[in-house]
């Protein structure tokens, strides 16, 4: 296979400059990057180091502050920047979509969740009956786990749990199977069980569908369930990227050394100096 | 938190319109008592006799104590008796009844230009915060707003009707002969009132369109391939609207007490004008008519502002699962 046929996403030398009381500052410098189709990549980095400037520009948004002097986005072979606005809408939510990293802040508070459904099959499918919009939201909440999806649909937002809203907000993404979903922290700040239930429906999926998924993230220990590969990003650089197990068990930038011995552990581990021999384990990473 | 369903609502709201109501009754009852001398005297003035003041306070039996007097006039209210006009001999509530329905149509016509106006104009702000529209627009609206309505109305009358002669100076209704005279006459008076309400409604809509254009679900709704129509009205601005009318209500309040000046200057036959010509002639229950169906305007056009913040605020309207 070529690179372009196994690439969904090619990122090229890509320099985002953001604007900041006149002046222009590289936030994305010289980054290149490529998503293979039916892969989940993690994007691994502390907050502020331009992921989520990465996954907006991947996105295709465009904004006043901020220009890409170098490089280009290619998604399936289309340069994202030359397209026009209307190009770029007939690509969002079908073949190109987000999970945000609030999903409660990112459903609309005045409409009602079958709303929400209806005009997003509906923007691309405006064939579609009021009977069949409501089937298919109905099959889309149930599939990422949310109780009574018939009664969901006539709710507004604020009548859902946080845990709830994050559910709704990925089915909504996930309604109409784009071929790229972004990942946004989508369980950062969520508790146990909607991260569980967030994990074991991206693996799920991942085995069901040929979706590719970039998961965007702060947390090692979650992108090491769920990635094929990761790619850890610091300053505006990826400095290192791989095969999940080779970055975390052999990793070679100073800095993700540091991220990966930062990876949290179920309980604090104790002094092993103060434990009997039989007790005494080599550290271990989750993988 | 429980929050009632809005039929509930509506009738709790309307029961406190009723006590206000009532409340208003006895301060506008206990201000004319509280003027100095007897509402003969008053009535009269300085040269009236012995005689005629005496006669006066039988026919007004003001030797009853003022309880009781209060009492009487508000069961008259009740049953829509709010006495008679000392001026004309009338009933005060024919009077009323008309004068009212014309402030409601001046005040309607304002606010229904008012609205869509203010709230547009808000929008046009927002497109471009801080460009040349949004500060040019700013500075327009701040500038129509500190001038007093009265200046305002008396240039739009030296302007628009004494040297352009687009629309006559004064708005003498009763001489309108079609719905387009009627339009004609009140084009001023309307252009008057939208001068000093526009500025803080544009400046509402504005800040908080600029704030739901920022927001995480109008970015969510233009990722999920949403038309940049559908976004804009169907995700943005009702969202954005909650403070535009609020300032909207806050101007209908005061258009019940700016009506009054403006139809003075271009001397509209409304409440306002019949309050101030009753003040003029000591016509004490026409004051007292004219006086409350001001304030029961005024809570009405509050009661609606509430609703109307209700029904677009899905969190007040629905219970919290």
């Amino acid at each position: 296979m070529t690179a372009a046929a196994h690439d969904l996403m090619t990122v090229a030398s890509l320099t985002v400059d953001y604007r900041q009381q006149g002046q222009w500052h590289s936030v994305i410098r010289d980054l290149s990057l490529a998503v293979r189709r039916g892969e989940i990549l993690g994007l691994a980095g502390e907050s502020g180091c331009g992921k989520s400037t990465l996954a907006s520009v991947l996105l295709g948004e465009r904004r006043g502050e901020r220009r890409l002097r170098a490089g280009s986005v290619q998604f399936d072979g289309i340069d994202l920047s030359t397209l026009r606005a209307r190009e770029l809408r007939r690509l969002r939510g079908v073949r190109l979509a987000l999970v945000p990293q609030n999903g409660g802040a990112s459903l609309t508070p005045t409409l009602r969740i079958g709303s929400l459904f209806a005009e997003t099959l509906r923007a691309h499918r405006p064939h579609m009956n009021k009977a069949e919009l409501a089937a298919e939201a109905r099959r889309q909440l149930s599939q990422v786990g949310l109780p009574d999806p018939t009664g969901a649909l006539a709710r507004f937002p604020h009548q859902f749990s946080g845990g709830q809203q994050q559910r709704i907000a990925l089915a909504l993404a996930l309604c109409r199977m784009p071929d790229l979903l972004i990942l946004d922290e989508p369980t950062t700040g969520q508790d146990a069980m909607t991260r569980r239930g967030i994990i074991d429906l991206l693996i799920r999926l991942r085995l069901s569908s040929r979706m590719s998924m970039l998961y965007v993230s702060h947390d090692l220990a979650t992108l090491s369930e769920i990635c094929d590969r990761i790619a850890i990003m610091h300053a505006g650089e990826i400095v290192e990227i791989g095969q999940m197990e080779d970055v975390l068990l052999r990793p070679r930038h100073p800095y993700t050394r540091a991220l990966v011995a930062s990876i949290p552990r179920l309980e604090a581990p104790p002094d092993p100096a103060l434990l009997p021999a039989s007790r005494r384990t080599p550290e271990r990473i989750t993988a | 938190m429980r929050v009632a369903p809005i039929p509930r609502l509506i009738v709790t709201r309307l029961a406190l319109s009723v006590l206000s109501l009532f409340v208003v009754s006895l301060i506008v009852f206990s201000a004319v008592e509280l003027l100095p001398g007897d509402t003969a005297e008053r009535i009269l003035g300085r040269e009236a006799t012995k005689e005629s003041l005496a006669a006066l306070r039988t026919q007004l039996r003001l030797s009853d104590p003022a309880p009781e007097r209060y009492a009487r006039w508000l069961g008259g209210i009740v049953q829509g008796d709010f006495g008679r006009s000392l001026v004309a001999d009338r009933p005060v509530f024919s009077y009323i009844a008309g004068y009212l329905g014309r402030t409601l149509l001046l005040g309607g016509l304002a606010l229904l230009i008012h609205i869509p106006l203010s709230i547009g104009l808000g929008l046009l702000a927002a497109a471009r915060p801080d460009g040349a529209s949004d500060l040019a627009l700013s500075a327009a609206v701040l500038i129509g707003m500190s001038i007093p309505e009265f200046v305002v109305g008396i240039f739009l009358i030296m302007l628009l009707a004494n040297d352009l002669q687009l629309f006559p100076p004064l708005a003498l209704i009763d001489q309108a002969k079609s719905f387009g005279d009627v339009i004609h006459m009140l084009a001023l008076p309307v252009i008057t009132l939208n001068f000093a309400m526009t500025a803080y409604v544009v400046r509402q809509t504005r800040n908080s369109m600029i704030e739901v254009l920022k927001s995480d679900y109008v970015r969510m709704a233009s990722l999920r391939g949403l038309s940049p129509l559908r976004v804009l009205f169907v995700h943005a601005l009702p969202n954005a609207l909650s403070p535009a009318i609020n300032a909207i209500a806050l101007n209908a309040s005061w258009l019940v007490g700016g009506i009054v000046v403006v139809e003075v200057v271009f001397n509209y036959p409304g409440l306002g004008r019949l309050l101030v010509e009753s003040i003029r002639f000591h016509d004490v229950p026409m004051i007292q008519g004219a006086a409350l169906a001001l304030s029961a305007a005024y809570i009405a056009v509050n009661l609606v502002a509430d609703i109307a913040t209700l029904l677009l605020n899905p969190k007040l309207r629905t219970r919290t699962a």
